[in-house]
């Protein structure tokens, strides 16, 4: 239980925000593994979600991550990362 | 649409048996083996075309899924079957098994009276996102067949500059992305044959000529060249993509230009030498079938759908656990084999 706690401050604390990326070169399903993983890879990103369908990237992340920071992750897979929107999540 | 599907398969076979003549036949029989570790997973596996050329039977399925469907892609006929496995089972196992009988192609250039229907060939004649046929493809093509009026004259151009200008970078991951437009816009004409096949048939879209990429795996040694069979009977890693275009009254005739721009680098040929002459003369018209068909879809979605679609080529294994797609270029990482044996 401890852990968890533990783990949940810093959500408490900074809060959680959504920030959603067009990435539009995005060709081919293994795409979105390449984006989904270079997101993840940054320190405060809690869950990133990619469709190739709709070309999109949302994030959920700390609010301190920049969208400097998320896009320069999306640009290391080799596709340009646009913001559409950046909300931060209201705790429930 | 399962009426549009099965008319389409229907034309697909008379087509191809009042086309070609066998000249050597050959039957396989082919296993897939997949172990894949991990919970949610859902699994498709391209099956073999049906047609004049080539019938598939005795499917066999095994394994610890929970469901198992064989489907059709509405657009293109594209066979696949599909496995889902339980969702909180982290160890899943199929083995499928499947003969395939297959006949030698050669076009008849002097045949008349074919005709496909218009519904047939409108996949063929329009583009997609990978087989764009405006912009800088439409300007090749212009450029390629000007001044030229027959369409068999044209698509033997368009062949000829395919062969010419395009080349095999054997750096390329698996067959190729198969982006026609992005090939001849970035003007770095080198890739697999996906990549070489996609320019042809973009190239002939563009002319106003149907055509399509034809995936599938090779499966025997060839009696042209080592460039064009396999080495041993694990067959893994031996996708490949070949071309047809429609002539009208001559019907679909095959060809394999990226197989010539293989020859050229496994061979270490010139491209001006005899040899490669006369088997870009040969691979205009022929298929040797050491080699069976899968499908001609791109751009296109599994059924049932995916997480993640479209999907731009299904000549490899397609899964996902999750939301997330196995790589299908890294057998050993998805986990899968395919393995072959040639049947008397």
């Amino acid at each position: 239980m401890r852990p968890l706690l533990l783990l949940g401050l810093p959500l408490w604390l900074w809060g959680e925000t959504l920030s959603l990326y067009e990435v539009p070169k995005m060709h081919c399903p293994l795409c979105t593994v390449a984006v989904k993983k270079s997101l993840k890879a940054l320190d405060g990103v809690h869950r990133a979600e990619v469709r190739l369908n709709t070309k999109e990237a949302r994030v959920w992340h700390d609010d301190a991550l920049s969208n400097a920071a998320l896009s320069e992750a999306i640009s290391k897979t080799g596709y340009e990362g646009i913001l559409v929107s950046r909300e931060p999540i209201e705790a429930p | 649409m399962m009426r549009r599907v099965c008319a389409l398969l229907f034309s697909l076979l008379l087509g191809g048996c009042a086309l070609y003549g066998a000249e050597g036949s050959h039957r396989y029989l082919v296993t897939q083996q997949f172990v894949i570790d991990g919970p949610g997973l859902k699994l498709w596996v391209p099956l073999p075309l049906e047609s004049g050329y080539q019938k598939a039977s005795d499917l066999a399925v095994e394994g610890n899924f929970e469901r198992k469907a064989v489907n059709a892609d509405s657009t293109y006929g594209a066979q696949m079957l599909h496995l889902a496995f339980a969702p909180q089972q982290k160890h899943n196992t199929a083995t499928v098994r499947f003969t395939v009988e297959v006949h030698d192609r050669k076009a008849d250039f002097n045949r008349s009276g074919v005709k496909a229907s218009t519904e047939e060939l409108a996949p063929y004649r329009a583009g997609s996102e990978h087989i764009r046929i405006d912009g800088v493809v439409k300007a090749y093509a212009e450029r390629i067949t000007t001044g030229e009026t027959d369409d068999l004259q044209k698509a033997r151009r368009i062949y000829d500059w395919t062969v010419q200008n395009m080349f095999r970078d054997p750096k390329t991951r698996g067959c190729g992305l198969g982006d026609a437009y992005q090939s001849l816009e970035s003007g770095y004409l080198g890739g697999k044959c996906a990549d070489v096949s996609a320019v042809f048939v973009a190239l002939l879209r563009a002319a106003g000529i149907p055509a399509r990429e034809v995936f599938g795996i090779r499966v025997a040694k060839s009696k042209y060249s080592k460039a064009y069979g396999v080495k041993s009977a694990d067959i893994t890693t031996a996708q490949h993509c070949r071309a047809e275009f429609y002539i009208e009254g001559t019907g679909w005739i095959p060809a394999d230009p990226a197989d010539v721009t293989k020859l050229i680098l496994v061979e270490g040929l010139d491209r001006d030498s005899e040899r490669v002459k006369a088997e870009a003369e040969r691979q205009f018209g022929n298929w040797e079938m050491n080699w069976f068909a899968y499908n001609s879809a791109r751009d296109f979605v599994l059924t049932p759908a995916p997480v993640q679609f479209p999907l731009s080529i299904f000549s490899y294994p397609y899964a996902e656990r999750g939301d997330e797609p196995l790589d299908y270029y890294s057998p050993k990482n998805f986990t899968y084999t395919i393995t072959v044996k040639e049947l008397p």
